[in-house]
């Protein structure tokens, strides 16, 4: 055998391992052109044959909102650059009205010039008009944010800011006057280098508010950073995850007065394999108490399970949802929990790469979950696209949780290469038609016609009309403000929680509205989405059913409430009972 | 008209001129070979050198002169055509016709001949003409250059790591070559280490697909791709599904079909494809792990227990089986039998991780995966390296390959015929009739 043919053997093979790790999933790398039909196009089944039920417009032109997000992607491709950012959307004055705060990235490395607008926050005006207020609320952060998280950690009732970046973290505390006071020295949670995604919650059960906070990897600036792509042609790519070394995430204890102290080890959620991103905390398994389920990129997807003593339980290897039904890890960015067969126990979603699915959990117990993605029929419109921000959201209020994923590439040039893969791409919604079935819905607004390159995705009722809005983030360009305006629309009612102990946004609550013979559940969680913040308030559709029987409220530590036949239409503002159950 | 002549004044008839030109024709004609014959002949061995050293146009050039000097020269012909296919701008065309006139002396030559003509075949998109070739080829001449290869290179894109784990030992078993000897036992490990992701592979098989629909393996690698890329799922499906008509008798088809379908989410689908199979194919162990994961999909755990279990009998190496089977024990509220499984499905992941490689794990940043470091390392084969070889067989036994495990151990006793590791190991691992 000649040492000729063994050294071009070992260069194909090389070429070969270089197309292996393409940002497809494995790597990064050229390839020569390949065919394909158009994935924006449906496969079937859909409802195109009958009229959208699930129906947005797009009021971004006219809402006043003059933010442009900035991703940094040039031609050095930072790595972060890639990930892009969230929003948040809360009531930051305590009008009643939920306002938007937008991320941003920046160019990279830090020292170069920033041209970027920053962070912007937009109060809300009603009839869905904003004006932007950052600069008089003093939250125009102007570094590389990744994500947002919203909870009032010093439990004086009014929600604080924090922000997830290259660089060091920020905790914006809220001064109730419209105006924010940067309080990040000094409150334990300024990590350094770089953060991704955090979750608000009360993991021990004290009162005050605690802080997940996930990592993606261990990356400086600095360097030295990889060359991916065909340094001939001069075409560079985002490197593949598995580049990178994983940083281990991050759980502090909340003082309760804006400051923390990281209690990873003692919690027993210290895991170094995971390139977090997405991350939620709710109560999943309905004791009461508030677990954690964070999306990694490349790598498990961890599960901890509170114990109620201060510590969790990794359940991620025996839980079925850290890898997909085949046992394979995927690369997970965004991530959601909710009821979404009805059966009182929550389903766990979490979006992935390009040439792997999103994937659906279904919730059996016993801290059990099974990939059920195929069976949901989300399987074919999700394999060709890279997910981000997500939501299980009754667009409809028919009582069964829909489902939108945003989508986007990351690199804007893999044409060049000969894929047939674009930088934008569909925004896709799934209606649930029950049985844990989803039907994708086409043409659900002029928006969907187009594709976009999203990252962040929020859902809440933005104009108070009963209905859940969708915020997203476009990189590069303004955000989509999709006002809900789907047709034939079912009854709804709204819980607007409050803990009476300090975890005032009652994060791991749970709420079951009884209603016909049914139950409709839905949860308070902290984290949502990718790297964003939903609106907090429980809003649940029932369908045609025009009564509710009872409400009963699992509060996170473990108390209930039960309200009788509450009005439909409404917005209930319930506070936790400070002792026993309240009724 | 007549032309004068100088002396006479006489002027010439044409048949004088005539008889001029034939006369001089014939002295080119005589002098032709008397001159080639006092001129050295153009030697072949510097072309053949260039060639070896990758010099192609200087190659091509001394080629061009010996074949104007000798058209027919068989040796030269060959020559020139490997030029044509490994300039960095092949002519397979050219390549074709120059092997289509050479009548090889020898069994080796045949042997080489078809080598070329192979590559040229690859190089137009005809890999199942390319494959023959080859496989002709090493039928003739087991030590013939490339062929093993080439094949093995073919094998691996179209993901037949069977039959690449079948040949690489066989070639390997009567490789002189020492570099080489342990260099193709390595080729089944690729598989594992490398994995070709399914947009590296769409584009390898394009144009091939398009010019022979019918060449299956091509067929099978490219739609599958396609199917898990997520970027042409109807046409994939549609694709396999014409190629399971064509050829209702050929397990590979169904079972790229149903693969296809389970990667895409459409269990309907699988259903429908299982239903109308042929019997005698659909019992087979290798469709029970589709019927497995429908009967997992539809929670008859029992069923899906069985089923794979059934699957793993004949393929006890696959990981994902395991997976899967586990989470039917574990849902089947069988614990102690879901541990266990999930035991066995982490030894091989751990193994896989070891040859693969983690970049990304902090305690072991930096660290390539035993492949690479194996394959790069540039004593391979000529050093003799009891401690590796041990080590992967160690690796390939933990995925459950015993034959790629006991050809490294015989490796091993090659130089130390007495190593009890070894012997011990290879007395363990017994020996099956594979090749």
């Amino acid at each position: 055998m000649s040492t000729r043919a063994a050294s071009r053997w070992l260069v194909f093979a090389v070429s070969l391992s270089i197309t292996a790790c393409s940002p497809s999933g494995g790597g990064a790398g050229p390839t020569p052109p390949s065919g394909g039909t158009n994935p924006s196009k449906p496969t079937t089944p859909t409802l195109s044959d009958q009229p959208p039920s699930l129906v947005f417009r797009d009021v971004s032109d006219s809402s006043g909102i003059r933010f442009v997000h900035a991703s940094g992607l040039d031609g050095g491709r930072y790595y972060p650059a890639s990930l892009g950012c969230g929003l948040a959307l809360f009531d930051y004055d305590g009008d009643g009205k939920l306002d938007i705060y937008f991320c941003s990235n920046r160019k990279l490395p830090l020292s170069a010039e920033n041209k970027a607008m920053g962070n912007r926050l937009y109060r809300n005006l009603g009839g869905m008009k904003f004006e932007d207020v950052t600069d008089k609320a003093k939250v125009g952060f102007r570094g590389f944010c990744h994500g947002a998280a919203v909870a009032d950690v010093n439990g004086d009732g009014k929600p604080d800011l924090y922000l997830t970046t290259y660089g060091s973290n920020v905790l914006y505390l809220n001064n109730g006057d419209g105006t924010f006071r940067d309080a990040s020295a000094g409150s334990g949670i300024d990590v350094k280098p770089w953060s991704s995604g955090a979750a608000f919650l009360d993991y021990d059960g004290d009162g005050k508010l605690d802080l997940y906070v996930t990592r993606y990897a261990r990356w400086t600036e600095a360097g030295p950073h990889k060359y991916c792509g065909d340094a001939k042609r001069g075409i560079r790519v985002f490197c593949s995850p598995y580049d990178f070394t994983p940083e281990r995430h991050l759980l502090f204890r909340g003082n309760g007065d804006g400051t923390f102290v990281d209690t990873t080890e003692k919690a027993g959620v210290v895991r170094r394999d995971g390139r977090g991103l997405g991350v939620v905390a709710a109560d999943i398994n309905h004791d009461g108490k508030t677990d954690l389920y964070v999306a990694n990129d490349g790598c498990p997807n961890f599960l901890f399970i509170n114990n109620g003593d201060g510590t969790f339980t990794d359940a991620t290897e025996s839980s079925g949802a850290a890898t997909n039904g085949a046992g394979a890890v995927q690369g997970s960015m965004g991530v959601d929990i909710q009821d979404v067969d009805g059966d009182g126990q929550p389903e766990l979603f979490v979006t992935n790469f390009r040439g792997e699915y999103n994937t659906l959990y279904q919730n059996l117990g016993g801290g059990n979950f099974q990939d059920v993605s195929a069976q949901a029929g989300i399987v074919k419109d999700s394999l060709a696209f890279v997910g981000w921000g997500c939501g299980l959201a009754d667009f409809d209020n028919d009582g069964r949780p829909d489902m939108l994923v945003a989508n986007g590439e990351i690199d804007d040039n893999l044409r060049q290469f000969g894929q047939e893969v674009d930088f934008d791409q569909p925004t896709v919604v799934w209606r649930n038609m029950g049985r844990s079935k989803f039907v994708r819905v086409m043409n659900p607004g002029p928006f969907f016609a187009k594709d976009h390159n999203a990252r962040g995705a929020a859902f809440g009722d933005l104009d108070d009309d009963g209905d859940l809005d969708v915020v997203l983030i476009l990189t590069d360009g303004k955000p989509a403000v999709l006002s809900n305006e789907s047709v034939n629309q079912g009854n709804w009612i709204r819980f607007a929680l409050e803990g009476s102990r300090g975890n005032r946004d009652a994060i791991g609550a749970t709420v079951e509205v009884y209603a016909g013979g049914q139950v409709f559940q839905r949860l308070v969680r902290g984290g949502d989405s990718y790297l964003s913040v939903n609106d907090r308030r429980a809003l649940i559709g029932i369908g045609t059913l025009d009564r509710v029987d009872r409400v009963e409220i699992l509060w996170p530590g473990g108390r209930k409430t039960t309200l009788n036949e509450p009005a439909l239409k409404k917005t209930h503002r319930v506070l936790e009972p400070s002792g026993g159950d309240a009724r | 008209m007549t032309a004068q002549s100088r002396v006479t004044g006489a002027r010439r008839s044409p048949i004088t001129w005539v008889l001029i030109a034939a006369g001089l024709v014939l002295a080119v004609v005589i002098a032709r070979p008397i001159l080639r014959s006092l001129t050295p002949a153009p030697r072949l061995e510097p072309a053949v050198r260039l060639l070896a050293e990758g010099k192609y146009a200087e190659a091509e050039a001394k080629l061009s002169e010996i074949l104007a000097y000798e058209p027919s020269n068989p040796r030269a012909r060959l020559a020139m055509a490997d030029v044509l296919v490994s300039r960095e701008e092949p002519d397979p065309k050219e390549a074709l016709k120059l092997l289509a006139r050479v009548r090889p002396a020898m069994p080796s030559q045949a042997a080489y001949a078809l080598v070329l003509r192979g590559k040229a075949e690859k190089q137009l998109h005809h890999p199942g003409k390319a494959e023959a070739d080859w496989a002709e080829a090493l039928r003739l001449d087991p030590l013939v250059g490339e062929a093993g290869w080439l094949l093995l290179e073919l094998y691996y894109t179209e993901n037949r790591v069977g039959e690449a784990r079948q040949l690489a030992l066989r070639l390997s078993r009567n490789e002189p070559n020492a570099r080489d000897r342990v260099r193709l036992l390595l080729e089944p490990i690729r598989f594992d280490a490398q994995p070709l992701a399914a947009a590296g592979i769409i584009p390898l098989f394009k144009e091939a697909v398009a010019n022979d629909p019918d060449d299956r393996p091509a067929a099978l690698a490219y739609y599958r791709a396609k199917a898990r890329d997520g970027t042409g799922i109807e046409e994939a499906v549609t694709a396999l599904r014409a190629l399971v008509q064509r050829h209702p008798d050929d397990l590979a088809c169904w079972a790229g079909l149903l693969d296809a379908l389970d990667r895409t989410g459409d269990l309907d689908g699988m259903e429908k494809v299982l239903t109308s199979m042929p019997t005698a194919l659909a019992s087979g162990s290798q469709i029970a792990r589709f019927r497995g994961r429908l009967a997992l999909a539809r929670k008859d755990y029992a069923g899906a227990i069985a089923e794979f279990e059934a699957a793993l009998s004949q393929n006890d190496s696959d990981r994902e089986l395991f997976h899967r089977l586990s989470e039917a024990y574990k849902l089947a509220g069988k614990a102690a039998e879901a541990e266990a499984t999930k035991a066995r499905e982490a030894d091989i992941e751990a193994a896989r991780v070891e040859l693969r490689g983690i970049k990304g794990r902090e305690e072991e940043e930096g660290r390539p995966g035993l492949f690479e470091d194996a394959s790069q390392r540039p004593d391979l084969g000529v050093r003799f390296d009891p401690v590796l070889y041990k080590k992967l067989a160690s690796l390939r036994e933990r995925m459950r390959h015993p034959d790629e495990a006991r050809a490294w151990h015989k490796l091993v006793l090659r130089d130390l015929p007495d190593d009890e590791e070894s012997l011990a190991a290879v007395a363990r691992l017994g020996e099956t009739s594979s090749p």
